[in-house]
């Protein structure tokens, strides 16, 4: 078993080059609205399991050696913010709408991380729904009021996908030595 | 697409302003930002180019050579065009200066090869391989074999986003090439569609016209084909015509593009007036 920040590392990246891979030309494009969002399921997996990583470079970063005076907690929100900013420069897309949303999550997650290690994995699935739906709901939204784009089904048939992808996730948070468990 | 909507598109005809400090240090940032991204791009590039690649090496002999016999029949097809297109452009230079006509078709070119697409379907945008050190800047036009493609809206060091020209933001100024009326083309978001916008009912224009860049606005070089015309329909309740057009260049297809020197496009458009131009994406050149 190898511990959760070795599986963060590669799992973040993953999701990033996932997220820009150009489709082979013989996807038909109705697919891409089906596309799982990679970056964001990545990060839900990161904030899921914040506050149980072991590593050094982890506990320096965010929490700065001390005790969890909070410092995890703002730390941790002010970094996916940042990390939104480069999806949002990476994905052409407009400077903050990403980072609104993965700070969003992020708190969400982090402030009922307790209550959501005691969920089944079909609870999660369903909990990952509305996370991805709802930061769905809100790019479409600020799309549509920036660009015009109109209100199609992307944010029920990406956050379906998502929800269908969550297990794989799920089964590398539980292989790993440091896993989450409730307490 | 609505008449407010193209109205207000419209009214971004022409508005070259300059960015504000505040939209040149966001410009800034997002250009770092992207550039930090290059690896990710590359990664994800990678088994498209290990495909080539083993393409490349696994091709026999007979194919090689089935390919360059082609090329050569297509270098002698292009070689016959190229002697008639340089007698058109020695005759097109002296009537222009008996004209006393300053406008020069653009010669400045950078290739560049499509390494990504927005993961957006509903968002029209392609990744470049080329980009600030190469000598590509916003507002730059990008062109393919066949016609008009779309232009830089965001460059980095060593990438580009091109907005094409059916994504719901982009407008060009282009003519009627039959009969050189001037209109304004837009994408509705569509792939393989384009929409004229507010022409008068007694425009004169058929199922079949060439639509071409008017060079308008200095952005796009004159000239260039963006697509034909295939339907023709009256707008309900208001005294115009909405014409559909299919873009001219393979949007969809994967491979290389041109992009056009802005210096050689200013020359191109400097006879026309400087209040007709070209929308652009205009959250995004100022976000």
């Amino acid at each position: 078993m190898r511990p959760l920040g070795f599986t963060v590392l590669w799992l973040i990246p993953i999701s990033l080059v996932l997220e820009v891979a150009r489709p082979p030309s013989f996807v038909p494009e109705w697919l891409l609205f089906w596309r799982p969002q990679w970056v964001l399921l990545a990060l839900i997996f990161w904030a899921f399991h914040l506050g149980h990583f072991r590593g050094a470079l982890f506990r320096a970063f965010f929490t700065g050696g001390r005790a969890d005076d909070g410092t995890l907690f703002r730390r941790a929100i002010t970094s996916v913010w940042f990390g939104g900013f480069f999806v949002d420069a990476m994905l052409a897309e407009p400077l903050g709408l990403n980072g609104a949303i993965f700070a969003a999550t992020a708190f969400y997650l982090m402030r009922f991380q307790e209550r959501l290690v005691l969920q089944t994995l079909v609870q999660r699935m369903v909990m990952i729904f509305l996370i991805v739906f709802f930061a769905e709901v809100f790019r479409a939204f600020v799309l549509n009021l920036l660009h015009g784009q109109p209100w199609v089904l992307q944010p029920l048939t990406v956050a379906l996908t998502s929800m269908l992808v969550w297990p794989l996730y799920d089964r590398l948070g539980s292989r790993s030595s440091d896993r989450v468990r409730a307490p | 697409m609505t008449f407010d909507e193209s109205v207000s598109r419209a009214d971004n005809v022409g508005t070259h302003r300059a960015p504000t400090p505040l939209q040149s240090a966001l410009i800034s940032i997002r250009g770092g930002l992207l550039t930090s991204a290059s690896p990710v791009f590359a990664t994800a590039q990678a088994p498209y180019q290990i495909a080539e690649f083993v393409s490349d090496i696994t091709s026999d002999r007979a194919s090689l050579l089935q390919q360059r016999d082609s090329l050569e029949q297509q270098l002698l097809l292009l070689q016959q065009q190229q002697q008639r297109f340089n007698y058109l452009q020695q005759e097109n230079t002296r009537l222009r200066q008996l004209l006393g006509s300053k406008a020069q078709l653009p010669s400045e070119v950078t290739i560049a090869e499509i390494i990504g697409v927005s993961p957006n379907p509903q968002r029209a945008e392609l990744l470049l391989d080329k980009g600030r050190e190469d000598g590509v800047s916003r507002g730059q036009a990008v062109v393919d074999a066949q016609g008009v493609f779309g232009q830089v809206v965001e460059v980095s060091a060593d990438t580009s986003w091109v907005l094409l020209i059916t994504d719901r933001d982009h407008a060009i100024p282009v003519r009627n090439s039959r009969t050189g009326v001037r209109m304004i083309l837009g994408g509705i978001g569509g792939p393989d569609a384009l929409f004229l916008e507010d022409l008068p009912a007694s425009t004169d224009i058929q199922t079949g016209d060439l639509i071409e860049t008017s060079g308008l606005g200095g952005r796009f070089p004159v000239g260039y084909p963006a697509g034909v015309v295939t339907s023709l329909g009256s707008v309900q309740d208001t005294p115009y015509l909405s014409a559909t057009v299919k873009p001219a260049a393979a949007l969809s297809k994967v491979g290389h593009v041109l992009i056009i020197a802005n210096s050689s496009v200013q020359s191109a458009g400097s006879e026309v007036p400087a209040d007709a131009g070209v929308s652009v994406n205009a959250e995004k050149a100022e976000n």
